[in-house]
């Protein structure tokens, strides 16, 4: 096996880092265990979806008006973290309630 | 950090939410997630040195420069070839096997004139369509709202048209019989930006004929899965996948139709699956 360029055309550059090889398949558990081993050190925090679900509630509330480019960060924001939410009890909860506001 | 007050396992081997930063200080306990065992075959790092057979000059290894973990940085006509020999002849006879790594590849440029992306891993060249083998490699996403305005996202280099600011990965798999070369697609995911990969291979070469909706795990073709940040397309996904996903997908959907938000995301995602004798 090759890690990298195969010689032929061109390749983008890449980092690789915890690249480990198993000999059979990787179980949903493994997998987020893997993830979430290291996923404070790729920037993934609960953070951005607390403060959407904040900030997009009271807007929906009429409580906080947020622009058309805010609304979309906040919401990209949550998606990009929202593997996270089912590690925090309250963050469900509060999901859910807005859910259903 | 979070604060998780009334768990104390934080056990070696073992993760748990706690591991994620952030300043939300309400009280959880959740789930302890096992790290996969690291015995035999299973855990094998692929860039320590005795995993290397040889590898080109010039190529950057930072010591710690992922946590803990040492970050390996490949460019245009660099790489490292493995050794072909005991737990790195991943599915030689026959076996499952899966690939876990952190991933921070470049999105696309107009200094790369020939291909389109970057080779990541894999027994074989995307460009050779005969030999047996898989590759995994970056593609660059391409959306439908970008192709039919002719043009790409602004800042995105490389040709027209189509090209948002996001990258997909593609295992690519061909048998030894000279049958069509198959290829999974994962969700698009950020460039430049730290993504967790899991690539599962289910080796099942003596089947496949059976249509996927109807197969068992003893009839269903060799199939190759891409997880991106956890997330699978869902026709690859497993049944725990989906209601792994159940709340953030609806979540997701439930908000945007809410602040009339509407996600860019990539249609048409093609999913095969594969006999691949490596």
């Amino acid at each position: 096996m090759r890690i990298g360029d195969e010689g032929w055309g061109q390749i983008r550059p890449f980092e690789i880092a915890n690249l480990k090889s198993y000999s059979r398949l990787l179980t949903e558990s493994e997998r987020k265990a893997l993830f979430l081993s290291d996923a404070a050190e790729a920037d993934f925090s609960l953070e951005p979806v607390s403060d959407a679900i904040d900030k997009i509630g009271k807007h929906m509330a009429g409580q906080e008006t947020l622009s058309a480019s805010e609304l979309n960060a906040k919401v990209l924001g949550f998606v990009h973290n929202s593997m996270l939410i089912d590690t925090n009890e309250d963050l469900i909860s509060k999901s859910l309630d807005m859910v259903d506001s | 950090m979070i604060l998780f007050s009334a768990c104390t396992s934080q056990n070696e081997g073992k993760t748990d939410a706690s591991n994620v930063n952030d300043n939300n200080t309400a009280a959880s306990c959740p789930t302890v997630l096992e790290l996969p065992t690291i015995t035999g075959c299973n855990g094998v790092d692929l860039t320590a040195a005795g995993s290397i057979y040889t590898q080109s000059s010039g190529i950057i290894s930072t010591t710690n420069g992922f946590g803990s973990s040492n970050v390996v940085r490949i460019e245009d006509e660099q790489y490292i070839d493995l050794k072909d020999e005991g737990c790195l002849q991943l599915g030689k006879d026959g076996e499952d096997f899966a690939l876990s790594m952190w991933l921070k590849a470049s999105g696309p440029s107009d200094a790369q004139t020939q291909g389109t992306g970057s080779q990541i891993l894999g027994s074989k060249s995307q460009y050779d369509q005969q030999k047996p083998g898989f590759l995994l490699h970056t593609e660059f996403n391409v959306t439908t709202e970008f192709q039919d305005a002719g043009k790409n996202a602004e800042g995105v280099g490389g040709p027209c048209c189509g090209r948002d600011e996001r990258l997909v990965l593609k295992a690519l798999s061909s048998p030894a019989d000279n049958d069509w070369r198959k290829t999974v697609m994962s969700e698009p995911f950020p460039a430049d930006t730290w993504t967790h990969v899991v690539l599962n291979y289910r080796n099942n070469a003596k089947s496949g004929e059976t249509p996927i909706q109807k197969c068992s795990n003893d009839t269903c073709a060799s199939e190759f899965s891409i997880y991106i940040n956890l997330i699978a397309r869902q026709v690859e996904a497993q049944v725990m996948v989906h209601r792994q996903l159940l709340i953030t997908s609806t979540l997701v959907l439930r908000m945007a139709e809410k602040v009339g938000c509407v996600l860019g995301t990539r249609d048409g995602a093609r999913s095969d699956h594969s006999k691949l004798p490596i």
